[in-house]
């Protein structure tokens, strides 16, 4: 049952992978419990998993949580989805008509390299204190990253479909749709989800910009009063909306393209 | 289609009116994440600001630069910070704030601390010492050093965030670490250096570290009796806080995600709310001069010096005691 796991490329039951997670995590977990509370290392710095636990059902009981949750989620999405709307079609562009390409990619190369902090006093000028910063800082740090994984990713169709296409008298309508979207679907898909992970890390630094909402600002006015429980309650949360979020892209991937 | 456009323009325009008449009467504040400005949020609870036609909201924003940025861009009406911060570059006397109260001073919240191995401020020659840029206790340190006919210039200066505090005084080759509480009692909590201790303390400092009430310049000009009703409703708050201390730790525990109990523990370990009594006597009287007054001009020498602040500021002009001199008398 348990011997595939150790073949070269060999493949296991879904139930033996699940179970194998689950006793990984479980490990860590009780590793750090007894790290913890052997006093190796003080409570201020790392506390143990069943404070953090208590930490996070106080915060879900008395302190809104799951409104700061829900605050950050429709953040994230937001500037998220408005990453991917702009990214996708210029990515393909990028690709696929060399002026494009020659024009915005050194531009893009440049600015995906700006560290999004020292944008933040910029940003405040151009778009004030409100909501709309937050959105700014998030799509900043997801944009640019995606515009040119989607140009890759459109690179990366094969030349050779591309013609026989033509060959069969598609039009280039057919052959971005038929061929070519259909050819990057699933990596474009990927790279969706990675990036939306790149998009809740920028989540403090959207969040501590004139706060009082999300879980950012959750995490970081526990920051402040060193209450290192509620620090890490809201680092797990997040760790925890971003594993449920991936699975759920996973299992989307493996409905759209079951081809594969 | 027509009466639809009507009703739609009529309640745009309505709306638009009723923003106008709010923003007269708006004050959006950026200040810290810190107890020092819970008399904002008591106010705010006990109904003063609405029954004074005031709308006040307030979020908290620890970056002086993005608050400078706010001020600059007419985001926000007001912010809240030391003395000595307020100072800080870039500001010049053309960059928005004046001060027009006090909020709280610092009595044991900022401080400098150190182990068994440095016995006294003029221990530290040569030694490595951490520090934040332009945070009060960098202020106090070279007072101490100033004293001990040193400067910061004789130490080995580390810029560190103070939210670190814990994890650098770890290292042993740290001689000492300026910064403050809750980051500071937690250090020396955690602490297995021998003879961890606090060298320097605001405590014995007093009137040094005070948080000042900063209004931007032209709404301020333009809508003086608003400030007088929102430095009103502070005074009447910190006079709450001093008459129902559980009361209070209850209500601010709330805004700040801490539990009553560390609300409490916090303000008598750290800070004293300054009472209008007090305000008045650090601000002075109308067209004279306060305690404030002197107190800015050690600050910003103290700031020029450390390069913390690069243009002198006059106190005369970068404080106004017009509006807290208007408060009715009780």
């Amino acid at each position: 049952m348990f011997s595939s796991l150790f073949v070269f490329r060999g493949r296991a039951s879904p139930m033996v992978e699940f179970a194998v997670s689950v006793a990984a995590a479980v490990i860590v977990v009780a590793l750090w419990e007894l790290a913890a509370r052997a006093g190796i290392i003080a409570p201020q710095f790392l506390p143990s998993p069943s404070r953090v636990v208590i930490a996070l059902w106080t915060m879900l009981t008395e302190q809104n949580l799951l409104w700061h949750v829900a605050v950050s989620t429709a953040r994230v999405w937001i500037a998220f989805l408005l990453a991917a709307v702009m990214a996708i079609p210029i990515g393909i562009m990028m690709s696929s008509y060399r002026i494009v390409g020659a024009a915005l990619e050194p531009m893009i190369d440049f600015i995906r390299y700006l560290p999004v902090p020292a944008l933040v006093p910029l940003s405040i000028i151009w778009f004030g204190v409100g909501e709309e910063t937050k959105i700014f800082l998030l799509w900043l740090g997801t944009f640019f990253q995606l515009v040119l994984l989607v140009a890759d990713d459109m690179r990366r169709v094969p030349q050779e479909f591309v013609e026989v296409a033509r060959t069969v008298g598609a039009n280039s309508r057919q052959v971005m749709i038929d061929v070519a979207l259909r050819w990057m679907g699933p990596t474009l898909l990927d790279n969706l989800r990675i990036t939306l992970g790149w998009c809740w890390t920028y989540l403090i630094i959207a969040e501590i910009v004139a706060a009082d909402s999300g879980i950012g600002y959750v995490i970081w006015t526990a920051r402040r009063f060193v209450k290192t429980p509620e620090v890490m309650a809201g680092v797990v949360v997040i760790g925890l909306i971003g594993l449920v979020t991936d699975q759920l892209l996973r299992l989307l991937h493996r409905r759209l393209f079951r081809y594969l | 289609m027509k009466p639809l456009l009507g009703t739609a323009l009529s309640a745009a325009l309505l709306l638009a009116s009723s923003q106008l008449a709010l923003s007269a009467d708006q004050i959006r504040i950026l200040a810290p994440t810190w107890l020092g400005f819970a008399p904002v949020h008591i106010a705010s609870d006990l109904g003063c600001f609405a029954a004074k036609g005031l709308d006040v909201s307030i979020k908290f924003e620890d970056d002086l630069t993005n608050v400078m940025a706010a001020m600059a861009r007419g985001d926000i009406e007001m912010q809240m910070r030391s003395v000595g911060e307020y100072q800080g570059r870039p500001r010049d006397a053309s960059t928005p704030g004046i001060i027009i109260g006090t909020i709280d001073e610092s009595v044991g919240g900022d401080g400098v601390i150190t182990d068994d191995k440095i016995k006294s401020v003029a221990d530290l020659k040569g030694k490595v010492v951490a520090a934040e840029p332009n945070i009060p206790s960098r202020l106090l340190l070279q007072m101490e050093l100033k004293q001990a006919g040193l400067s910061l210039k004789d130490l080995q200066i580390k810029d560190i965030a103070t939210a670190d505090t814990g994890a650098v005084f770890v290292d042993e080759s740290i001689a000492a670490i300026a910064t403050y509480e809750p980051f500071m009692s937690q250090a020396l909590k955690a602490s297995t250096r021998p003879g961890a201790r606090m060298l320097i303390s605001s405590k014995d400092h007093r009137g040094i570290i005070i948080d000042a009430i900063i209004a931007r310049n032209d709404d301020f000009k333009a809508n003086p009796d608003k400030y007088t009703r929102f430095l009103g409703c502070i005074y009447d708050a910190v006079d709450f806080i001093k008459a129902e201390p559980d009361k209070f730790a209850d209500m601010a525990s709330k805004h700040f995600g801490l539990t009553p109990a560390e609300v409490t523990d916090i303000v008598n370990s750290s800070l004293s709310y300054t009472t209008l009594a007090e305000s008045l006597a650090y601000m002075g009287k109308p067209g004279g001069k306060g305690t404030l007054h002197g107190i800015f001009d050690t600050v910003m020498d103290l700031n020029l010096e450390n390069g913390a602040a690069d243009n002198k500021l006059v106190a005369a002009d970068q404080i106004d005691n017009s509006a807290i001199s208007k408060i009715p008398a009780k």
